[in-house]
C-alpha cells in the first residue's frame, strides 16, 4: 500500500530528470553549434584577410571594388558580409557608395531580399536591418510592406529605419512617415531621428508638411524634424501653425520659428515674448539670449516678473547672456523686483554668472578684465563684497 | 631569400629594366602592374598553369610571369593595368601558389606609371617588401619609403574591423600604425611606443575615451596630439573633448578622406 506513491514520485522524478537531461543537451547542442558557426566565421575572415586589405587599399581607385576571385561557400560569404556592413555603418562619405555596390555584386541584396520572406519574425528582421545597411533602394517597397504589417510592434521602427535608409525618393519617405505616424502617434523624436537616418534630405518633405497638413502627429513630426535646420520657406506655415488649436504644435511651431529670428520683424518676436502659452514665452526668452539679441532687453526684465517660473528662469538667463548691460539689468532686477520669486530667479543668475566668470578668468588670464567688471557692477549694485558673495551662494545652496 | 641577396643578385636591377622597358610599350597614361613572390621547387609548367588561371580572371589580361630561379622569386608584369587590378590579380596568384604549396615566403604588388616611372630605389624598396617581417599578408608598395622618423600613431578602438580598415590605409600613406582595442591597451602603447598622434574612441571598455586623453596629456607623451573619432554625437561629449585638450573631434560615420588630410594637417 505504501509503495505505490513512492512509485509515481519516482515516476516523477525520472520523468523530470529526462526533460532536464533533455534540455542541458539541447542547449549543449546549441552551444556547440554556435561556437562551431563563430569559430568557421573567423578562419572565413582569416582566409580572406587579403581580401579585406585588397578593399581597404584600392577604396579610393576610380574603378569599382571586385568581388574576390573563386567561389565563396555560404560561411565566407556572411564573413564578408560582416566586415563589409560593419565599413559601411562607420564610413561615410563617397567609400560607402562603393562599399553598397560591392555587396549587391556579390548577391547581397538579392540574399537578404529572399530571406525578407522568411516564415521566422528574427530572420525577416535582420533581412531588413541588413538590406537598410545596404541602401538597397531597390527594396524599399517590401520594407515598407513589412512595416505596415508590423503596425504599433516595437520592431516595425528596426524596418522603419531600414525603410529610411533604402528610400530613394521622397515619396517613399513620405509614405514611411505615413506608416509611422499612424501606429506610432506619440513617437514624435523616434520618427524624425528614424526620417533623419535616410541620405534624403527630408527638410522639403517636412516643409511641404507644414503647409498642407492638418494631421497633428504628422505635423509634431514635422516641427521636430525642422528644429536646428535652416528651413527659411517655412516661415509662413510656421506663423499659420502659431495661430494652431493644439497647444504642442504651437509650441514646436514657435520653437522653429524662434531659430529665424533675424528674418522675423523685432514685433513678431515681442509678440511671441509676450505671448498666452508660457512654454512660448520661455522659448522667445531662452532665444534672444542664445541669439544675443540686445534689443529685447527690456521685455527680458518685464518677464522677470512673470507668474511662470521658466519664463523667469530663461529672461534671467539670458540677461545674464547679453554681456555687462544685461547683468546691469539682472542685478537690478535681484535688488530692486516687487515679488519675492523674481529677486530670487534674477539673484541666482546673478550668481551663477558671477561663478561662471570667475572660473573662466582662472583658466583664462584673457577673461579677467570681464570678471572685474562684473564683480564691480556687481558691489556697485547689491553693495556685497567677494566673502558676502560667497556665504550667500552657500545660503541659496542650503 | 633576402634582401642581401635580392641586391647581390641584381633581381631588383633586372626588374628594374623590364618595368621600364615595358610602360614604353604600354599605351601612354597606362601604368604597369608587378607582382612579386616568394616560392620554391617553380617549373615552368606551373608557369603556364599560373598564366592560364589569371587569364581566367580578366578577358583580355596580358600577363608576362618569369621565374627567377636563382633568388626563388616569380616576377609577373601586367602592362597597363593599375594598382587595384593588379592588387586583385594578386589574391588569385597567391590562392594558386599556395594550393600548389609553392610558396615560400611574402608577396607584394605594385604599379608604376610612365609618369611616374620607377626609380631603381623604388624597385629596391618594392622587392624589400616582399620580405619585410613575418608578413602573410599581401604587401602593397605605394611609393611611401619606410623611414625611420614616420609618424608613429596609436589608435585605440573597440571595432576590430574599423582598426583594420584604417591600419591598412594610414600604413599605405606612411604612418607607423600600432592598434588598441580598449583604453588600457591604447595607454601601455602611448607609454611604450611614445607616439606623434592617438586616434581614440570615446567609449571604450576598461578605460573611457575621456580618461584616455587625460592620461596621454598627464604622461610622458604629453606633446601627442589626441584625435576623437567617436560614435557619440551629443555636443557636450564634444566640447568636453575639446576641454580635456584633444586637437580634433570626428564622429562617425565618418569620412576616411577628412580624416586622412586633418591627420596630415596636424602631424604637418
Amino acid at each position: 500500500m505504501w509503495i505505490e506513491p513512492l512509485d509515481q514520485a519516482a515516476s516523477v522524478l525520472n520523468a523530470l530528470g529526462l526533460t532536464a537531461a533533455g534540455g542541458f543537451a539541447a542547449l549543449f547542442l546549441l552551444r556547440a553549434r554556435r561556437s562551431a558557426i563563430a569559430e568557421r566565421m573567423k578562419m572565413s575572415l582569416e582566409k580572406h584577410q587579403d581580401y579585406f586589405t585588397y578593399l581597404s587599399a584600392n577604396i579610393d581607385d576610380t574603378d569599382a571594388l571586385l568581388p574576390p576571385p573563386g567561389q565563396l561557400s555560404s560561411i565566407e560569404l556572411r564573413a564578408i558580409q560582416s566586415k563589409l556592413l560593419e565599413w559601411i555603418e562607420t564610413i561615410g562619405g563617397e567609400y560607402r557608395g562603393k562599399l553598397t555596390a560591392l555587396c549587391r555584386e556579390l548577391g547581397l541584396v538579392e540574399l537578404e531580399r529572399k530571406r525578407l520572406s522568411s516564415p521566422r519574425q528574427g530572420v525577416r528582421l535582420e533581412a531588413a536591418y541588413h538590406l537598410g545597411v545596404m541602401r538597397a533602394t531597390e527594396c524599399t517597397g517590401e520594407l515598407l510592406q513589412f512595416l505596415a504589417k508590423e503596425g504599433r510592434e516595437s520592431t516595425a521602427f528596426v524596418v522603419g529605419r531600414a525603410a529610411a535608409k533604402c528610400a530613394g525618393t521622397l515619396e517613399e519617405l513620405h509614405s514611411l512617415l505615413l506608416l509611422l505616424t499612424e501606429y506610432h502617434p506619440a513617437a514624435h523624436q523616434l520618427i524624425a531621428d528614424t526620417v533623419a537616418s535616410s541620405s534624403l534630405d527630408p527638410a522639403p518633405l517636412f516643409a511641404e508638411l507644414l503647409h498642407n497638413e492638418n494631421n497633428e502627429a504628422l505635423l509634431a513630426v514635422a516641427l521636430t524634424g525642422l528644429s536646428g535646420r535652416n528651413c527659411p520657406e517655412t516661415l509662413g506655415a510656421l506663423d499659420r501653425l502659431l495661430m494652431s488649436g493644439l497647444k504642442e504644435i504651437r509650441i514646436k511651431a514657435a520653437k522653429v520659428l524662434l531659430q529665424h529670428s533675424h528674418l522675423l520683424p523685432r514685433e513678431r518676436i515681442s509678440e511671441l515674448i509676450r505671448h498666452p502659452d508660457w512654454e512660448i514665452r520661455a522659448a522667445a526668452a531662452k532665444a534672444v539670449g542664445e541669439q544675443q539679441l540686445g534689443v529685447y532687453m527690456e521685455e527680458l526684465v518685464r518677464c522677470m516678473a512673470d507668474e511662470e517660473w521658466w519664463v523667469r528662469h530663461y529672461s534671467a538667463k539670458s540677461l545674464s547672456q547679453l554681456g555687462p548691460a544685461g547683468f546691469e539689468a539682472l542685478c537690478e532686477a535681484a535688488c530692486g523686483a516687487e515679488n519675492g520669486e523674481s529677486r530670487e530667479t534674477a539673484r541666482e543668475a546673478v550668481l551663477e554668472e558671477l561663478d561662471r566668470s570667475e572660473a573662466s578668468a582662472s583658466r583664462e588670464a584673457q577673461h579677467i578684465p570681464t570678471y572685474n567688471q562684473l564683480n564691480f557692477i556687481y558691489r556697485r549694485i547689491l553693495g556685497e563684497t567677494g566673502s558676502e558673495r560667497l556665504a550667500s551662494t552657500t545660503r541659496i545652496g542650503c | 631569400m633576402n634582401n642581401t641577396l635580392l641586391a647581390e643578385s641584381g633581381l631588383a636591377q633586372r626588374l628594374y629594366e623590364h618595368v621600364n622597358n615595358m610602360l614604353q610599350t604600354v599605351v601612354p597614361g597606362t601604368e604597369c602592374g608587378v607582382i612579386a613572390a616568394a616560392v620554391h621547387g617553380f617549373s615552368p609548367a606551373h608557369l603556364q598553369e599560373l598564366e592560364n588561371r589569371l587569364g581566367m580572371e580578366g578577358g583580355n589580361l596580358a600577363t608576362m610571369a618569369a621565374y627567377e630561379a636563382k633568388e626563388g622569386a616569380l616576377i609577373i608584369l601586367l602592362p597597363g593595368q593599375s594598382l587595384a587590378f593588379t592588387h586583385f590579380i594578386a589574391l588569385s596568384a597567391k590562392d594558386f601558389l599556395k594550393e600548389a604549396e609553392l610558396l615560400a615566403g611574402g608577396m607584394a604588388v605594385a604599379a608604376f606609371s610612365e609618369s611616374a616611372p620607377a626609380a631603381e630605389e623604388d624597385i629596391a624598396g618594392f622587392v624589400s617588401s616582399l620580405n619585410a617581417g613575418e608578413r602573410t599578408e599581401i604587401a602593397v608598395y605605394s611609393g611611401y619609403r619606410p623611414a625611420p622618423e614616420a609618424p608613429t600613431v596609436v589608435m585605440i578602438d573597440p571595432n576590430a574591423d574599423l582598426l583594420d580598415f584604417l591600419n591598412v590605409r594610414l600604413g599605405l600613406q606612411g604612418y607607423d600604425v600600432r592598434p588598441a582595442h580598449d583604453g588600457k591597451e591604447g595607454l601601455r602603447l602611448v607609454e611604450s611606443v611614445q607616439p606623434d598622434l592617438v586616434i581614440t574612441e570615446l567609449a571604450l571598455p576598461a578605460l573611457d575615451g575621456y580618461q584616455v586623453i587625460q592620461r596621454v596629456r598627464n604622461s610622458r607623451s604629453r606633446t601627442c596630439k589626441v584625435v576623437v573619432l567617436t560614435d557619440l554625437t551629443v555636443e557636450q561629449d564634444i566640447c568636453k573633448c575639446f576641454e580635456l585638450g584633444a586637437a580634433d573631434v570626428i564622429r562617425k560615420p565618418f569620412s576616411p578622406k577628412e580624416l586622412e588630410a586633418r591627420l596630415k594637417r596636424l602631424l604637418a
